[in-house]
């Protein structure tokens, strides 16, 4: 049950982020490079930052109750690593960027971080919404 | 349904007896109600004496420094008991574990809110915060919402 809900979770985050990746991609490209051309290929790199950037949110996860101020240390360094996969993996096939270029692709990555965790909490606010509805049933059962 | 009461002398004898054909869910409902109406605990108040106080007007159980506190509206009370008995003892009279110390009253519970932290945040019906553990979520969301194993 547990595994299932995680999977699920996990799940839903990288179709998100692979959505808000295509995206940032789309518009960072345009505003730094409006004259590149890319084959189909490309078409595949948004799942696989997506995919690595759900894997790394491992770091996120513990088995023991986390503080908030621990939660959003996580959650920092879960950004770092993200960011680290992206300039490592663009280092790797060749694309270096100039400095301006550099900040403007580390502060998207950041957006779109933000952005991913805005939509998984509102789903976690439309699951409690359906919570609260089925608990005055379930209270109304009980009383 | 024909319903009967006779009146018998001592406290501790008191007792619901249901006689059904077949255990439906309204028999499970009345079950449940009986479960938790009438139940009396006792503990420490503030004014360092041992009060007796309603099961069901308790909001919730928290483990303090290795203490167990039950929570009413108006007082708090130091139980004799350790938090995984309160929640072994009393998870038929809707009281489950949210977190790693505090058993909480569904039956006490406003509504839950989601919080930024991956968790979730219970608002009981006396204004009350409590924080709600994934890890516990999962179990008060399949009792609430699924039935399942808790439903007994």
């Amino acid at each position: 049950m547990k595994n299932r809900e995680d999977m699920r979770e996990g799940v839903m985050a990288f179709f998100v982020c692979t959505a808000c990746i295509t995206i940032l991609e789309g518009f960072v490209g345009m505003l730094l490079y409006p004259e590149t051309k890319f084959g189909f290929d490309a078409f595949f790199s948004p799942p696989i930052f997506a995919f690595f950037s759900v894997l790394f949110g491992a770091v996120t996860r513990s088995g023991k109750e986390l503080s908030v101020k621990e939660v959003l240390i996580r959650r920092a360094i879960h950004l770092l690593l993200i960011e680290g996969m992206v300039f490592g993996l663009n280092y790797i096939f060749g694309n270096i960027y100039e400095p301006l270029a550099a900040v403007i692709l580390a502060v998207a990555i950041g957006v779109v971080f933000i952005v991913v965790y805005g939509v998984l909490w509102l789903n976690d606010l439309r699951n409690a919404a359906a919570f609260n509805g089925k608990l005055k049933v379930y209270q109304s059962r009980g009383l | 349904m024909k319903v009967s009461i006779r009146k018998i002398r001592k406290k501790e004898e008191e007792q619901v007896i249901i006689q059904c054909v077949e255990i439906t869910s309204q028999i499970r409902d009345i079950h449940s109600y009986c479960l938790t109406k009438g139940v009396e605990l006792s503990g420490m108040a503030e004014c360092q004496c041992m009060q007796r106080f309603l099961l069901e007007d308790v909001y919730y159980f928290e483990a303090v420094d290795e203490k167990v506190f039950a929570y009413t509206e108006k007082q708090i009370y130091e139980m004799k008991m350790r938090l995984y008995e309160a929640e072994q003892a009393y998870e038929r009279n809707h009281f489950v574990r949210c977190s790693k110390s505090v058993v909480l009253n569904l039956m006490q519970l406003d509504s839950i809110s989601p919080a930024l932290n991956g968790r979730f945040f219970a608002h009981m019906k006396n204004g009350e915060k409590l924080m709600i553990s994934r890890q516990y979520a999962r179990k008060i969301r399949q009792i609430v919402m699924g039935g399942g194993e808790d439903e007994k």
